[in-house]
């Protein structure tokens, strides 16, 4: 876990590399429409997400959360401003090297889950190591192992359709971590699902945070992920609120901080 | 800052593509089939009409030959009987058929300059012909009248005729034919009626060697000779001056044989006795006893022309045929009915312009079925690519490039053009097959023309696979360029 200091998103902020940072946005803005119509969905957004970390980014819907989101995981392009994964200006990247960068730097974990009907679990697991360039043989080793990660190495060759809803976001958890991504996305990952199957997730993702040391950052809506977090940022009207420590969280909330 | 570490994202290969592909069809099993169903409907019509023209052209020019053959037999055995007619001889000479062209000269009795201004009058003459059928009908009513192209001509020669002709010509603004009232005069007034009294000539000496054939077959007629010595009417043909060139006449004679049973039979249909016996016979009423009737009566049983004969034989007919013969000569008799009613076609121009020899109502049929075929085809695939918005949108996500995307959706749809392609040439050929049949029955050409039938096959399942991924690329395109955003969005 990274002890660096929390940067706070200051407009100041600046450009300089900095090892523990992995995902930096400066000034983001991002308007739809034009004219009298513009609408900004984000508004000068400064941030950074440190390596390592578990991060929560809360926020009601409308705030530029989801937008916040598309941005930095390479999904979307900022009207103005930069957007730096691993020190890499995502803007100056090509197609195919997005389509790399996606491939490989970041796993995303959907709230709907969004796994291939047609496949299996294993297969699901390994297209990501298809598009890679991964052979068939390695793909199947690693799949196995990912699954058995999560708890499904039983079920590989089980299709989503024969799955819970708990089971699927796990075997989607095992796809994006696939080609050993260094961020993980995750939108939402429990939002689908009841308290308990909630619960699994939420310590599978805690797990893969510690042993593993990637960087996951959540969108959530769900207050349990306050306890695993190590910070929580705050959006509103296209702009960072708020950016805390979990430490701090606990004077605020008080009645936090049972089992931890 | 600025480096960039990303490398070059792995491009697949088709294989794998396929292989996705083919899931994807898999598991979508009943849209696809709809899909394939569409395309093997739209290569199985492209290769029945291409298949079925094949063979309808086959059988027609068989049976415009065997048509053609019978025709020529009869105009040559007509020829020692009566002179050409006038229509038939300026025919020839046109077309400058080398066996009667000897003839006539002969008969014109012209030495090869007058013979060389003949042939230079006939085309003169042809046109002049096709002057006045290229009018429109109102001028041509205006002109000619209801003259044909032989008698306008005779008729111009008067002078007030002509006369009349010009000025009318003049009042509707048409240019003088043969290019000029001077070339116009020329023709009308000199080389027609030498052209005539040529014509007039020839038809003289064919009429001379006709008599001189009479005389020496010694008035039995020339079917009759035919008949019983083939040999010797060649000689005789030949020493009256006819050409026996290019004429088999054994085969004239078993012809003129045919025809003369052929001849006998209705005689006996004629004969009240006869007709009563047979409609007995028959089980139907004497009114019932046509000619095909009995054709069809003799050819349904192997006793019925042993029956026929002795009826004739009974009623006193002299020479009467034999039973062989009544046999084969009502097959051929029905034989020849059915290939009249299939209005032969002459290999024509358009036909020998593309291989299968569609017409252009064929052509249009074609084509406005593969628009409606393209636009069904890639109804479904953008049902396929809407309904996969979020999967493709993932796969983006997991690091899909969009040639991926694109050659994923465009091998879907080659592969289901590839299956009902199959599926729909073969049908398709089958179909033309059953048609032909049904049409055509004994007399359909099919055998020799496979080669062609499968090859027409063969191209409509191409045409059917380039449908395909030709109605797949625009589909293909708006899923390549999704956003993988997409994935993101929330049903």
């Amino acid at each position: 876990m990274s002890t660096a200091e929390s940067l706070s998103p200051s407009p100041s902020a600046t450009a300089k590399p900095d090892r523990a940072v992995i995902v930096r946005t400066l000034n983001l803005e991002k308007v739809y429409g034009s004219g009298e119509s513009a609408t900004y969905a984000l508004n000068g957004v400064d941030s950074a997400i440190l390596r390592g970390e578990l991060i929560a980014i809360m926020g009601p819907s409308g705030s530029g959360k989801s937008t916040y989101f598309n941005m930095i995981g390479a999904l979307d392009a900022p009207s103005k401003g930069r957007i730096l994964i691993d020190e890499v200006d995502v803007a100056q990247l090509s197609a195919v090297e997005l389509a790399f960068l996606r491939c490989r730097k970041i796993g995303y974990i959907f709230q709907s889950y969004n796994l291939i009907r047609y496949m299996t679990a294993l297969e699901n697991v390994t297209v990501p190591m298809t598009f890679s360039g991964t052979t068939p043989e390695e793909a199947h080793k690693r799949g196995m192992d990912l699954l058995e990660l999560v708890g499904l190495g039983d079920r590989w060759q089980h299709r989503p359709i024969e799955m819970s809803g708990g089971q699927q976001q796990r075997v989607a958890i095992a796809r994006s971590l696939a080609n050993n991504p260094q961020i993980l996305l995750a939108d939402e990952p429990t939002a689908n699902l009841d308290f308990k199957t909630g619960e699994e997730i939420l310590e599978i993702l805690r797990k893969i945070n510690q042993e593993r040391g990637v960087t996951v950052i959540c969108s959530t809506h769900d207050h349990r992920l306050l306890y695993l977090c190590n910070r929580i940022m705050w959006i509103r009207d296209g702009k960072v609120e708020r950016v805390e420590k979990r430490e701090n969280m606990k004077i605020t909330t008080g009645k936090i901080g049972g089992e931890h | 800052m600025k480096e960039i570490v990303a490398k070059n994202q792995v491009e697949l290969g088709p294989a794998r593509c396929l292989q996705l592909a083919l899931s994807g069809i898999k598991f979508r099993l009943f849209r696809s089939l709809i899909t394939i169903a569409i395309l093997g409907l739209a290569v199985a019509f492209l290769s029945h009409m291409l298949g079925y023209s094949v063979m309808s052209g086959a059988t027609e020019r068989a049976v415009w030959q065997e048509m053609e053959a019978e025709r020529a037999l009869g105009v040559q055995l007509r020829r020692m009987e009566a002179p050409d007619p006038i229509a038939a001889v300026l025919r020839t000479l046109q077309r400058q058929d080398p066996h009667r062209i000897v003839e006539y000269r002969t008969w014109a009795g012209q030495d090869a300059e007058a013979w060389d201004k003949t042939l230079e009058q006939v085309d003169t003459l042809m046109r002049f012909t096709q002057a006045v059928e290229s009018l429109s009908p109102r001028h041509r009513a205006i002109l000619v009248g209801d003259r044909d192209e032989i008698a306008l001509v005779t008729h111009l020669e008067r002078e007030t005729a002509r006369e009349a002709f010009l000025r009318r010509l003049e009042q509707i603004e048409l240019p003088v034919p043969l290019g000029g009232r001077e070339a116009f005069e020329h023709f009308v007034l000199e080389e027609w009626p030498a052209l005539q009294a040529t014509l007039r000539g020839i038809r003289a000496g064919h009429q001379h060697s006709i008599q001189t054939l009479e005389v020496s077959l010694e008035g039995r007629g020339v079917f009759e000779s035919l008949i019983q010595d083939p040999g010797r009417i060649k000689t005789a043909t030949r020493e009256a001056g006819l050409s026996v060139e290019g004429i088999e006449f054994e085969r004239l004679a078993s012809y003129a044989r045919d025809i003369r049973i052929q001849r006998q039979m209705e005689e006996a249909l004629g004969l009240l006795q006869i007709r009563r016996e047979l409609s007995r016979q028959m089980g139907t009423t004497p009114g019932n006893l046509t000619q095909v009737a009995v054709y069809r009566w003799i050819g349904g049983d192997s006793g019925h022309a042993e029956a026929f004969e002795g009826l004739m034989r009974d009623a006193g007919m002299a020479d009467t045929p034999s039973a062989g013969d009544i046999r084969r000569v009502s097959a051929n008799g029905l034989h020849q009915r059915r290939l009249q009613g299939l209005v032969p076609r002459e290999p024509d121009a358009d036909a020998a312009e593309n291989a299968f020899g569609l017409d252009s109502g064929s052509r249009w049929l074609i084509g406005l079925a593969f628009m409606v075929c393209v636009i069904g085809v890639a109804n479904a695939m953008l049902m396929s690519v809407t309904e996969r918005f979020t999967e493709i949108a993932t796969m983006k996500c997991l690091g899909a490039m969009d040639q991926f995307i694109m050659m994923m959706f465009v091998f879907e749809s080659a592969i289901q053009g590839l299956i009902g392609g199959i599926a729909g040439a073969l049908l398709g050929i089958f179909l033309a097959w059953v048609r032909g049949a049904s049409e055509y029955g004994g007399t359909l050409v099919a055998g020799p023309v496979m080669g062609t039938v499968l090859l027409s096959a063969l191209l409509s399942l191409v045409v059917g696979i380039l449908l395909a991924v030709l109605a797949a690329v625009g589909p293909s395109f708006t899923a390549a360029r999704l956003a993988p955003m997409e994935a993101m969005r929330v049903e």
